[in-house]
């Protein structure tokens, strides 16, 4: 018995002294080793740090959705829902000196200035600012154009078609040759490529009325864009009792 | 007798375990674990058949706070391309160069910017990227 128990002694010794000869063997450092294993702990300070800057300045622009006194529920330009914390060190501008968190009502666009927390996904609002909505870009080809009204009528790449409306304050540029130069209303022609930017008309939600004209003659309308019987309507003469005169056809 | 075989397979069994202990100890030291993730993490992207269009943008990042009024916009698209920029008061259109990078700068208003940069392919296929940038110089 004796015998057997020192066999097993003996056995189990010279087994951890196997292991930690094979263990020394294993972490024999080889500069290569070191290097690895540097980069390994650089690669977790890293993350460590990033983990830790849970918190950004960041700014966005938005449309209000919700508000009330400790917190705004924005749109963002992707129909994304944001939300911002409101405290007593937030503070808000606009020309009106008295504007409030009271004053935040639904649609108005509003731009935030504040401490995004990349955890909870939320803006802890330092600035609130009243801003005036962004002008809306239509791209598309020409379809028509009305001289006489001043209108152009796009047709844009999902088939819809908005009204251009020309003012006096418009400005439009034509884009040819890797130059942009100033344009007028009279050199635009039907299928060419647009790009208006303006504000929708409050009248006519399918009407906008542009600030800026951008034409670009050397870029060919999309394929997918089908200006189809937008070219050239053919408008009927009216008789003036309502009902309208078409040419025979043979 | 019988509590001598008791002992003898109670030994056989620790034995058992740390020879079974040593095999997988040397197994996983000896284990190479590929670090080669760049065919996963990169798939090759499928182009899509109805657009060849892209827009990619370097700088400035989304909903970037800058204290400086003179921003850079970077990025790299098609390089027949054209790029163009619409900031809220003004309009840039530039040419990427013959690997489609390109890099212009843009004069920043007070506070919030939308900032809107369109790449226009030569047959009019376009692709847009929003960039909301504020200038601010105030610290909190």
């Amino acid at each position: 018995m004796e015998k057997i128990l020192k066999l097993f002694i003996i056995l189990l010794a010279l087994t951890f002294i196997k292991f930690d000869v094979f263990a020394a063997t294993t972490s024999t450092p080889t500069p290569a080793n070191i290097q690895n294993q540097i980069d390994e702990l650089k690669n977790k300070i890293a993350s460590k740090v990033a983990e830790l800057k849970l918190v950004e300045k960041r700014g966005i622009i938005g449309t209000v959705t919700d508000s009330s006194d400790t917190q705004i529920t924005l749109s963002d330009s992707r129909g994304g829902a944001r939300f911002v914390d409101v405290d007593e060190l937030t503070k808000f501008y606009s020309s009106d000196k008295s504007f409030g968190i009271s004053d935040i009502k639904n649609n108005m666009t509003i731009g935030i200035l504040g401490l995004y927390n990349k955890q909870s996904r939320r803006i802890l609002a330092r600035e609130v600012n009243d801003i005036t909505t962004p002008p809306k870009i239509i791209y598309g080809g020409i379809g028509s154009i009305d001289k006489q009204n001043f209108e152009i009528t796009v047709v844009k790449e999902n088939g819809a078609k908005v009204v251009i409306k020309i003012e006096d304050v418009t400005k439009t540029y034509s884009y040819s040759s890797d130059t942009l130069s100033k344009s007028g209303f009279s050199k635009i022609e039907e299928t060419q490529t647009i790009m208006a930017i303006g504000f929708p008309d409050k009248l006519d939600p399918n009407k906008l009325i542009a600030t800026r004209i951008l034409i670009f003659p050397q870029i060919d309308i999309a394929s997918r864009i089908n200006l189809g019987s937008a070219i050239n309507p053919t408008i009927p003469p009216s008789t003036g009792s309502g009902k309208k005169l078409y040419p025979l056809t043979k | 007798m019988k509590q001598e075989r008791v002992i003898l397979s109670f030994i056989m069994v620790v034995i058992g375990l740390l020879v079974a202990g040593a095999a997988f100890y040397f197994y996983q030291t000896t284990k190479v674990v590929s670090t080669n993730s760049s065919a996963l993490a990169n798939p090759t992207p499928t182009e899509s058949p109805k657009s060849t269009i892209f827009l990619s943008i370097n700088t400035p990042a989304s909903e970037e706070v800058v204290s400086n009024k003179t921003l850079i916009i970077s990025g790299k698209t098609l390089p027949q391309a054209t790029i163009v920029i619409v900031t809220n008061s003004d309009q840039l259109v530039v040419k990427p160069s013959t690997q489609g990078d390109f890099s212009t700068t843009v004069t920043l208003e007070n506070d919030q910017n939308l900032i809107r940069i369109h790449s226009l392919s030569s047959n009019g296929e376009i692709a847009t990227v929003e960039r909301t940038v504020t200038y601010s110089t105030n610290s909190f």
